[in-house]
């Protein structure tokens, strides 16, 4: 049985890691190299590195930050951000990610999943899909968040299976940064339309939030970023209280 | 003592160089056709069977001499299929031949495994020397090799064979070069079992 995955985020801007709010607000947190070395000594099963800046110059930055850490760290690295073009699929790979994080550049141009899966291999293809609640549904945003599509978060996952995606990294707009808790409905209706593994992201709080979106939100991982750069919580503690309430981890 | 990692146009075959970089063991990239000037040899695998079998057929030769002289040899993924009978991996294909048994589709809904899966040691082998039964290894897969003769499995919709072995030609269905502390002890472990390796022509 696959033991539930806890993975620590690093957003990225000009090689150094910050933390936003609802995708905008700021904070540094500190060196990525540093902060991977010690997550991946607290037991972090994975680490996503997203480039926030994502113009070319500074995804060159972040590629460096990922070849440095692909030295020393030996956990699978996903690496995101400004993902446009199978060379780019291609560079993050050589320089030492395992897997590449597709967002924009997927909505507009499906076939960018299709082709980079059927390259590389699903297994290295995640698609990652930033939902906002929408009424009773939820909308897919790109760019960052800040525009809104007319595609419907839970039909767009099943696509982005269909064309060869290995996982999905859902992200809640309305979650992510309030520390209120994941949006468990979002999490457990996408875990249940597809069959590919889904990392759930954004609204973690407290040790619960990430407990409940593995158990109630069917979630395959859960992805943490202030939680753990602010130091509330190391990554044992949360696989210690996971243990404690019966969730299979590493 | 050099190791060659086998370079045959896939694989993620970086983080396995970083890996005994990592641990201070001298290694480099080779290609197939030239591995009979080491005495270890890794063959890292990430991608399909076919494709796998397409890139490496021509090189079938090279291979067999190596692991036919007794020199030590480390499949990793695909790698490890490679070295069974048959693969059912989108058709019906067929492998070196050096273990018994089939690589088949795994049983369960969620496909590919990706993720920290259990090891049960079912017998002992220098490669798992030190590793407990229990321990968290990282896995890619959708196929696996059968469990009979295994030195270890795991269990992902059916058992399957998780560490293999014969003479001093090892196979891991799991990627040790990922899968943390554990993995790098099972990479050393292999380190070790090259150092057996007495020939003095290599």
């Amino acid at each position: 049985m696959l033991a539930k995955r806890i993975i620590p985020c690093l957003d990225v801007d000009n090689g150094l890691v910050v933390k936003g709010v609802k995708f905008q607000t700021l904070e540094t947190v500190g060196d990525p190299v540093e902060l991977a070395n010690c997550y991946n000594k607290q037991s972090a099963d994975e680490l996503v590195f997203l480039d926030i800046g994502a113009s070319p110059n500074k995804r060159k930055t972040l590629f460096e930050v990922v070849k440095g850490v692909s030295e020393r760290v030996f956990i699978p690295l996903t690496v995101g951000g400004g993902i446009r073009s199978i060379q780019d699929v291609q560079m993050a790979l050589s320089n030492g990610a395992d897997k590449v994080s597709i967002n924009t550049a997927g909505v507009k141009n499906p076939q960018l999943i299709r082709k980079s899966s059927e390259k590389f291999g699903s297994q290295c293809i995640v698609c990652a899909i930033d939902a906002r609640k929408d009424g009773i549904s939820w909308s897919v945003l790109i760019n960052g968040g800040r525009k809104k599509t007319d595609n419907d978060a839970i039909q767009w996952a099943k696509k982005v299976e269909k064309y060869g995606a290995g996982e999905i990294l859902l992200t809640s707009w309305d979650a992510d940064g309030t520390r209120k808790g994941y949006d468990l409905k979002l999490t457990r209706k996408i875990a249940g339309a597809v069959n590919i593994p889904v990392i759930a992201s954004g609204g973690a709080g407290s040790l619960k939030d990430i407990l409940n979106v593995l158990t109630i939100g069917k979630a395959d991982a859960a992805l943490i970023a202030s939680l753990f750069h602010f130091g509330t919580f190391t990554v044992q503690d949360v696989k210690e209280f996971l243990k404690r309430n019966g969730v299979v981890i590493r | 003592m050099k190791i060659g990692i086998i370079n045959y146009g896939m694989g993620n075959i970086q983080s396995v160089y970083n890996a005994f970089k990592y641990l201070k063991v001298e290694v480099e990239f080779t290609r197939p056709e030239n591995i009979e000037k080491y005495k270890a040899v890794v063959l890292p695998g990430v991608g399909a069977f076919k494709d796998t079998l397409t890139l490496l057929n021509p090189y079938k030769k090279y291979i067999q001499e190596f692991i036919s002289g007794r020199r030590a040899f480390l499949g990793i993924c695909v790698g490890l299929q490679y070295l069974f009978e048959k693969s059912y991996e989108n058709g019906e294909w067929e492998g070196l031949g050096y273990f018994k048994g089939e690589v088949k589709k795994l049983p369960e809904k969620k496909l590919p495994q990706i993720g920290w899966n259990k090891i049960v040691i079912k017998e002992e082998t220098p490669l798992l020397k030190d590793i407990l039964s229990g321990s968290y290894v990282y896995y890619i897969n959708s196929y696996a090799a059968e469990k009979e003769n295994a030195f270890a499995t795991s269990f992902y919709g059916m058992e399957f064979a998780a560490v293999v072995g014969k003479e001093n030609v090892f196979g891991t269905q799991f990627h040790p070069e990922k899968s943390g502390e554990i993995g790098l002890k099972i990479l050393k472990n292999f380190v070790e079992v090259t150092k057996n390796v007495c020939n003095s022509k290599y």
